[in-house]
């Protein structure tokens, strides 16, 4: 079979034996990849090893696999380590949001389907969390996956009338009609959430911001009071959507009173 | 459907459960067990039985234990303020087995993996800080696994453990390993050991 060979960065791992890992790759010209590396903590006395002693969660690395989309589970042959991101593990805040970048990305993309530019996106980002700036570098990141993989929500325009809701403040959002709604239709939508209109703002200034090797330029500085309503609110939108509740948002998201999801 | 009389397939069925155990194996430690005297296989089935209703965790660290408190834990001459922190008792197994820890342990039973749904409620975090609340803690050391979900565990406990600040937090060196080659560790281990590099 033939060998293929990838960048790659590696979104979720399963220890299945003593030496031997089941992991999911993100690898940058073939997509999401699930690979089985055996003896992959074997070592020789002197520390040799085909897999550099293991892959970890997020670890960016060189793979060498077996390639052929007919099977769900290519093999490992070989991974050199590129980066193992020690700065990121220093901060467990740091280390939720990368995870939750991975999390994301494991479910909104399918298998084999390449996406060079999220890759460079992600590969920037996971660095980029490991400074001061993470949080909106994590915002950019998430709503740069969502417009990547179609799942970007309506931000400018009303989801139910279509009236254009740029500078008009909005009657809130809506997960089940992915978008925004005006003030005359907030009430024939009946899962709506309030969205602070300089919130709304925000994200529609982000998403006009210009992307260039793998990072949004001019990124404006956030803090927490703006990026975690921001977070849940998506977070209840993209688990409304996908139909399954994800792990991370527990993590990376602190809980509110009911009633408050975006305020 | 298979040819074997019913015990012998349920036999065959219950080791091919084990890890590293397909049914090839399982058919051939079958055929093993039949062929011993029975007071000899048995032995096998007692020992299952015994290290199934023997076995039990201690109630102070968590290491699997037949005595309670475990026998590091009821040590006098153990050093109670020195307490490092392991995911497993195999790690606990693994650290004991160089003779020069004196310390007492507490063993996680795991490590948090959010991707994993696995959470600090599913751990032994609550009785860690009850241990060190209790005052008779002066230092804990993470003896935690060097990678992601290690360190999000360690960091996650040195968090809980700030509001107690007689109680140092360390955590275990990090580095190239005993014995092995520099060409060979990887770009993490490297910066490990440069970081962490010492004065001779």
């Amino acid at each position: 079979m033939a060998l293929a060979r990838d960048r790659c960065i590696c979104l979720r791992k399963f220890e299945y034996s003593e030496t031997s890992q089941i992991l999911t790759l993100f690898g940058r010209e073939h997509g999401l990849l699930r690979v089985m590396a055996k003896g992959a903590h074997r070592r020789t006395k002197a520390g040799a090893s085909k897999f550099d002693g293991g892959v970890d969660l997020l670890d960016l690395g060189q793979a060498v696999f077996t390639f052929d989309t007919a099977r769900e589970l290519q093999t490992l042959t070989e991974w050199h380590l590129l980066e193992g991101h020690l700065e990121l593990r220093r901060d467990l805040r740091s280390i939720y949001l990368a995870l939750y970048a991975a999390e994301l990305v494991s479910v909104l993309l399918e298998a084999h389907d390449p996406h060079r530019e999220l890759f460079d996106r992600m590969e920037h980002t996971l660095g980029a969390l490991a400074t001061p700036r993470r949080e909106e570098v994590f915002l950019a990141f998430e709503l740069e996956l969502f417009r990547e993989t179609g799942y970007l929500p309506e931000l400018n325009a009303c989801v139910s009338c279509g009236q254009v809701i740029n500078g008009l403040p909005a009657g809130g959002f809506s997960p089940s009609r992915s978008g925004v709604i005006c003030r005359n239709c907030e009430a024939v939508v009946h899962d709506r959430i309030s969205l602070d209109p300089r919130l709304l703002r925000l994200l529609q200034s982000l998403l006009r911001l210009p992307r260039q090797q793998g990072a949004t330029q001019r990124l404006p500085q956030l803090t927490r009071h703006q990026t975690d309503p921001l977070n849940r609110l998506l977070a209840t939108y993209i688990q409304h959507t996908l139909g399954r509740r994800l792990r991370l948002p527990d993590y990376v998201i602190p809980p509110v009173q009911a009633g408050t999801l975006a305020r | 459907m298979s040819n074997y009389a019913q015990s012998i397939q349920n036999l065959m069925n219950e080791l091919a459960r084990l890890p590293g155990i397909g049914m090839r194996s399982a058919e051939r430690i079958a055929f093993h067990l039949l062929k011993q005297k029975p007071e000899e296989a048995l032995k096998l089935a007692d020992a299952i039985r015994d290290v199934k209703t023997r076995i039990r965790h201690c109630s102070v660290c968590y290491n699997l234990t037949e005595q309670d408190p475990c026998h590091i834990c009821s040590d006098p001459s153990r050093d109670q303020g020195l307490v490092c922190v392991v995911e497993q008792p195999k790690d606990l197994l693994a650290l004991e087995a160089t003779g020069l820890y004196k310390g007492v342990y507490h063993v996680l039973l795991g490590r948090i993996s959010p991707l994993e749904g696995i959470e600090p409620a599913d751990l032994t975090v609550e009785p860690l800080m009850r241990r060190v609340a209790s005052g008779t803690v002066r230092e804990v050391i993470m003896g935690l696994n060097p990678n992601m979900e290690g360190d999000g565990t360690a960091l996650h406990l040195q968090a809980l453990l700030a509001s107690y600040p007689n109680v140092q937090v360390t955590r275990l060196a990090r580095g190239l390993p005993a014995g092995s080659s520099i060409e060979y560790a990887n770009r993490n281990i490297l910066a490990d050991a440069i970081a962490g590099r010492q004065k001779m």
